[in-house]
């Protein structure tokens, strides 16, 4: 499959680029939210493959491009939002494709990352963007003021400052013009089950008041899972309303002062309607598959992290809310299928 | 306010019915479109009207049943998607990620229900799973209609025993624990339905918890459907653990409606076998429990199954049905320490019903049953609770109407001993029914010794119980006691003589207790039973005479001439009278002279004494000639003596025709036409023209006052007489006399001053066809009226 | 054709408990006609009980009978027939108001003596009647007499009298159907109901006057 990127309204390119995957055709294709909210296929890899395509030139009709380098370059970077815009490489793998010249036609430079290591996952959380692409560097000579007016419009401007951070630089400057064409692909790396997967038991309460005792079966649950469990009451002696079982997730960014901690409910699942009495219990049957859950993420290169919670909510008639979070963790089992 | 209330709660459900059509407006739209997310997603929002907890559990059923219906579009709807191709399972596991738990549930069943059917996984496991899941909803109304709902689908999908869901061995189990427990959750949730809300509301949410015990009941019927179910699975799962339940709620409501479930919905085979374990129950159930009306119900049923076969009876005797029950009555008495006295009767007259079915022959049981209910009783007195007298009533009647023989009735020690407790004016209903049942049954009592159990039963009938007690007793209603009791004593009869005399005897001494208000009605039938049993001892009363303490004519004379004397000091003289010259004319068959002179003095001295009524004199002198008439066994003497004092009394009666009538009629007693030492044709003549002398004198009035031609009747009343004893063969009665008689007549109607009377005229004509009819005869007869010239 | 059932000298409660189970299963309500009485039934339970055969009943005063208002004598005309009833143990005159009916029903000692059928003859002819129903002396009884009848029912419960011995249950159907009259007698004896017929005829030189 060919992708084309094109440079869109920034000025009129001097010719169309575009990069293809070897194995494109047989590649599985995810979806991949952009920056614009727009939902876009793209490859999925994992760690240690090798990623292999080509990259096409197609100089404009008649014209010449005299480049001062032709490169190609595998990211993995981070983005805070603080700080956005600042993008953290914790992978860069360059390759050059060609030296200095002049291009007339149309032109193939394959490329090839060979086992790469990519050991983060794509993420794209509320303060952070973990991203992989690959970036195609054509290095051009400026000869003629080439800033098209379009520049001056502030909705093309913020398009350009989100996407390609590099032309911007690049352009003010003012020196060479760098054509800059990049693919963005997703990682997912998979985990085997755990060997080891205890259940998570726990009896919590208010004395004299509330008693419970919950079990959920696993610590570890897959993307695709399903939490099984009881409830046990215990002890009830306030008018339960409802109770929830809610699935957050906290993500962590930065460190130290300039920590940001964010946390989402992505699921909030009604276990129960009523009040039970001393001896109820009542099941939990959570499927995970319609929430868009990642793996938990430890610590990503000491920039950010993602946990997993299961708050067990219980609601009185006053609408006061009791609850007991425990963490979960969340893994990619490799799809056998 | 509370109309207040109920307005809000029509706002409500009308607002809910609102929301729950829009939504399964866009839920059909989706269906058509073959959209299953859209269904999933308006079905669970259409359901999610059902997440309300305004609603009365009334309006909530209004709203659950247009969701049900709903439900079943949906249901078809799977059902094509899984044709379609749309994998049940994962149909299955969507509808859970719905987050509202309740929409959700039903969501599961209803898709549970196509995946039962589709047969992917056993039944079972789906209903296990199911069954499971529903625990989610602890809220009882909703958990209630919930829990109803799976019962609903799930119903024909049971793995029972020859049904299409049946998977292994022993899946029937599966299909029962099911059930067993959704009914177990779903009791919970009804018995719990009482502490929801405040307390002041607790009455109107006790009448609201009743009206969805059905919804409870429901699964013990799906249990007795199951084919499965066995008496081996019910006696050794379903019952027990059932019961469990039942016992471990601690809910009177529940209890009762339950236990009654049970019995109502079970075979009584069933009952039967496993009796022990339910009655076992009753014991341990809530103190306000009515238990006595399970008990009863369970009695009635099996009553009802007894009297279904005799075939069953044996089954019966074989669990020893009869103790078993006997034994819980006592044991639910005993712990149910608050338990009116009417529940206990109750208790008892099931039992009794019940015993009266399936062991007929056990008087024993019957008698140890109301022994039992007088011991609960002793010390009680008389009942004034209503109900508890009611009770006792129908107790006391069974017997009467299953034995139809109040000898049988009589054999009940304790019998009498109930019968105590009732008030008097029930006292009195009892005795009447006793007497009814007799009578009906045209029972007779035959010895003296039941006669005096049967008075001592009826007592209240036979004389005031209570002194003190003057109860204005209504007219009507104590005549109609007395002639009952006048009845019964029609059915006291031995053929023996002796026995018959002892019978009469009791009964005599009884009624004499009774007041001179009964005696009316209860001599005359004494009398006349006396009166017969003096005719069967005439033909036997020679080898009878002499002997001491044996029934002898004479003796029951002088008994019965007692009795009437009671009766006569009543006063009732008319009666008396009438019944003295009975006696009279049984004593003259008895050839008892001076006992049949005596009756007729005793009448007599009532005559002059007592009757002062002109019209009850005439009616009194015509019966006393008639009875005297057919007297012979008078010597001369006496009855000279007789016929002169009622000659007398005729010619003094008041009216000039009744002495008229009374004389003429005392001819006869000159002339006894199969008696021929009575035979004094002049005396007769006497009497005619005495007679005759009256009715010219009466005539003579009359038309002094009025002209009135209405006595001359009374000439042709007399003109028979005439012919009468002319043809009887009396001498003094001459042709010239009648001729002279006719003309007179004649004469007397063609007078002018005569307004003229049909029926003398019609009866003169007939008189005068009458001797035409004579002379044509011809023989002896018609010669003799030949010189009669009509 | 009408049908008259002739019943009486009942004697409830004082001689018999009530009319034989076979009787009463015979008589039922829509079948007769007519009823009379000649009286002694005794109580108003038994008067219920015959009205709820017939309404309209005819009833002649028998001396126990606790109902004063029932007359000494009574005569209607059914069909071709005059009929007079009279209980027999007395004899009054007839009064006037009883003269628009035609049947004469009697339980009279009077005409004394009882049961004479001369005496009851001579009532039949004051009364100017075809057919004297009277009882009284507990025997059922039916004889022509001078071109008319004379009836008896007996005792409907075998009631004991002092007249007659072993009286055995009886009662009266009378099938009156022009000038002609059947009498048919059920009599209970030995527990059986037996029927007896008899047929007369009216003679038109009567009925003509």
């Amino acid at each position: 499959m060919l992708i084309r990127n094109f440079l869109i309204g920034a000025f009129k390119p001097p010719c169309n680029i575009s990069i293809s995957f070897a194995d494109a055709r047989t590649r599985k294709q995810v979806p991949l939210k952009k920056e614009n909210g727009q939902t876009i296929m793209v490859p999925l890899f994992q760690s240690q493959e090798n990623i292999v395509g080509e990259v096409l030139i197609e100089p404009q009709q008649g014209k010449k491009v005299e480049h001062t380098g032709v490169k190609i370059e595998l990211l993995g970077q981070i983005e805070l939002y603080f700080d956005r815009g600042n993008f953290y490489d914790f992978t860069s793998l360059v390759r050059e494709l060609d030296v200095p010249g002049d291009l007339y036609e149309r032109k193939t430079y394959p490329f090839e990352f060979s086992t790469v290591e990519m050991p983060y996952e794509s993420y794209n959380g509320v303060n952070v963007r973990l991203r992989w692409s690959i970036h195609f560097n054509l290095l051009i000579s400026v000869k003629s003021s080439f800033v098209s007016n379009d520049l001056k419009n502030n909705s093309v401007q913020t398009f350009i400052v989100l996407s390609l951070y590099i032309l911007k630089v690049t352009i003010s400057r003012n020196i060479v013009s760098n054509v800059v064409v990049y693919q963005d692909f997703v990682v997912r790396n998979y985990t085997p089950l755990p060997s080891i997967n205890n259940s998570i038991k726990m009896e919590v309460g208010i004395e004299d008041c509330l008693h419970i005792e919950f079990e959920y079966n696993k610590s570890k649950y897959h993307l695709k899972d399903v939490i099984i469990g009881k409830i046990y009451f215990l002890l009830v002696r306030i008018k339960i309303k409802n109770m929830e079982l809610e699935i957050r997730r906290r993500e962590s960014t930065g460190a130290g002062p300039n920590t940001y901690v964010e946390t989402e409910t992505l699921a909030k699942y009604e276990l129960m309607d009523g009040a039970p009495v001393r001896g109820e219990s009542i099941p939990v049957r959570l499927f995970f598959s319609p929430y868009e859950l990642t793996p938990t993420y430890r610590n990503i290169n000491n920039k950010f992290s993602v946990k997993y919670y299961l708050n067990l909510v219980l609601v009185d008639e006053e609408d006061r809310r009791y609850f007991k979070q425990q963490e979960i963790t969340v893994y990619r089992l490799l799809e056998t299928s | 306010m509370i109309s207040d209330g109920i307005e809000d709660e029509e706002k409500w459900l009308a607002a809910a019915i609102a929301g729950l059509q829009q939504n399964a407006f866009y839920m059909h739209r989706a269906l058509d479109s073959n959209n299953l997310r859209d269904a999933l997603k308006y079905s669970a929002q259409m359901l999610s009207e059902l997440r309300t907890s305004r609603l009365s559990p009334h309006k909530y059923y209004e709203l659950y049943m247009r969701a049900f219906d709903e439900l079943r579009k949906l249901e078809m709807f799977f059902k094509e998607e899984a044709r379609r191709g749309c994998s049940i399972i994962d149909l299955y596991e969507l509808v859970q990620h719905a987050g509202n738990i309740l929409p959700r549930l039903y969501l599961l069943c209803t898709v549970g229900s196509v995946y039962i059917k589709s047969k992917e996984a056993p039944a079972k496991d789906i209903l296990k799973d199911l069954v499971e899941m529903c625990r989610g909803i602890q809220h009882p109304v909703r958990g209630l209609f919930l829990r109803s709902y799976l019962s609903q689908i799930s119903r024909d999908k049971l793995p029972d025993i020859g049904s299409e869901y049946e998977g292994d061995a022993d899946t029937v189990m599966d299909a029962v624990e099911f059930v067993l427990q959704n009914f177990t959750e779903m009791n919970k949730l009804w018995v719990r339905m009482q502490y929801q809300g405040p307390s002041r509301e607790k009455e109107r949410r006790e009448k609201e918890r009743s009206e969805l015990r059905d919804l409870v009941g429901k699964n013990l019927h799906v249990l007795s459907q199951v084919e499965g179910v066995d008496l081996d699975m019910y006696r050794d799962t379903v019952l027990p653990r059932v019961l469990e339940q039942v016992v471990n709620c601690k809910d009177d409501l529940a209890q009762y409606y339950l236990m009654d479930c049970i019995i109502q919905v079970f075979p009584d085979e069933y009952h039967l076998q496993t009796l022990e374990t339910l009655l076992g129950a009753c014991p341990l159930l809530q103190p306000s429990v009515d238990i006595k009306t399970v008990l009863s119900r369970l009695m009635e049923r099996l009553s009802n199954y007894a009297a279904s076969s005799a075939e069953v009876l044996p089954e019966f005797l074989q669990v020893e049905a009869f103790a078993k029950l006997n034994n819980a009555i006592g044991k639910v008495i005993e712990a149910q320490v608050d338990m009116p006295i009417a529940g206990a009767v109750t208790l008892y007259s099931s039992l009794l019903t019940f015993t009266l079915h399936v062991h007929p022959d056990r008087l024993d049981y019957v008698d140890q049953i109301l022994g039992a209910c007088v011991k609960k009783l002793s010390g009680k007195g008389k009942l004034d609770d209503s109900k508890a007298t009611k009770q006792i009533v129908a107790l006391l009647s069974a017997p009467l109407e299953k034995y139809n023989d109040i000898e049988t009735v009589l054999k009940l020690s304790n019998y009498p001993c109930a019968m105590e407790h009732l008030d008097n004016g029930t006292n009195k209903v009892m005795a009447g029914v006793i007497i009814e049942s007799i009578m009906k049954n045209r029972t007779r009592i035959s010895t003296a010794d039941k006669v005096e159990a049967l008075f001592e039963l009826i007592k209240g009938l036979i004389k005031d119980l209570d002194v003190d007690l003057h109860d204005e007793v209504d007219e009507e209603d104590f005549k109609e006691e007395q002639n009952s009791v006048a009845r019964l004593i029609q059915m006291l009869y031995n053929d023996d003589p002796e026995e018959m005399l002892k019978i009469v005897c009791t009964v005599r001494k009884h009624i004499l207790a009774g007041g001179p208000k009964r005696l009316p009605f209860t001599v005359p039938p004494l009398i006349f039973n006396a009166l017969k049993l003096v005719r069967r001892l005439q033909g036997q009363e020679e080898n009878a005479a002499g002997k001491e303490g044996v029934a002898t004519p004479k003796k029951i004379f002088q008994l019965l001439n007692q009795t009437i004397e009671a009766l006569a000091i009543v006063p009732v003289p008319e009666l008396s009278l009438r019944l003295y010259l009975e006696c009279a004319e049984a004593a003259n068959d008895s050839d008892l002279e001076p006992v049949a002179y005596e009756f007729f003095t005793q009448a007599y001295i009532l005559y002059e004494e007592e009757i002062s009524d002109s019209r009850a004199q005439v009616t009194a002198i015509h019966l006393i000639i008639g009875t005297l008439q057919r007297m012979h066994v008078f010597g001369v003497e006496n009855r000279d003596t007789l016929t002169h004092k009622a000659t007398g009394y005729s010619a003094k009666l008041l009216k000039k025709p009744d002495q008229c009538r009374a004389v003429y009629a005392c001819s006869h007693l000159f002339w006894v036409d199969d008696n021929d030492n009575i035979k004094d044709g002049e005396r007769v003549l006497l009497c005619l023209k005495r007679a005759l002398r009256i009715a010219n004198a009466a005539q003579q009035m009359a038309t002094a006052a009025r002209g009135s031609s209405k006595l001359v009747v009374l000439f042709i009343e007399i003109l028979s007489k005439y012919l009468y004893f002319f043809e009887k063969g009396n001498s003094e009665i001459t042709v010239a006399a009648i001729q002279g008689l006719i003309e007179l007549i004649t004469t007397e109607m063609q007078s002018d001053n005569m307004t003229s009377d049909p029926a003398a005229d019609a009866f003169l004509a007939s008189t005068l066809r009458y001797i035409q009819f004579q002379k044509q005869k011809g023989g002896a007869m018609g010669e003799k009226y030949e010189p009669i010239k009509a | 054709m009408v049908l008259v059932l002739a019943i009486g000298d009942l004697h409830i409660p004082h001689r018999a408990p009530d009319l034989p189970p076979k009787f009463k299963s015979m008589l039922v309500p829509g079948k007769i006609q007519h009823i009379i009485c000649t009286g002694n039934l005794c109580i108003k339970e038994v008067h219920d009980y015959l009205k709820s055969l017939r309404p309209g009943l005819h009833i002649t005063r028998g001396e126990y009978d606790e109902d004063a208002r029932y007359p000494e004598t009574k005569t209607l005309t059914i069909g071709q027939f005059k009929l007079g009833l009279c209980h027999g143990h007395q004899y009054m005159p007839i009064r006037s108001h009883f003269q628009e009916c035609q049947t004469l029903l009697c339980e009279s000692h009077a005409p004394v003596p009882w049961g004479d059928l001369d005496s009851l003859a001579m009532l039949q002819r004051q009364l100017d009647v075809d057919i004297l129903v009277s009882g009284h002396t507990r025997q059922f009884k039916a004889y022509k007499h001078e071109g008319g009848v004379v009836i008896n029912p007996g005792s409907a419960t075998g009631a004991y009298s002092s007249i007659t011995y072993d009286v055995d249950p009886s009662f009266v159907l009378m099938d009156i159907d022009g000038l002609r009259v059947v009498v048919y007698v059920y009599e209970l004896i030995d527990g059986e109901v037996k029927v007896d017929k008899i047929d007369f005829k009216k003679m038109i030189a009567t009925a003509t006057q």
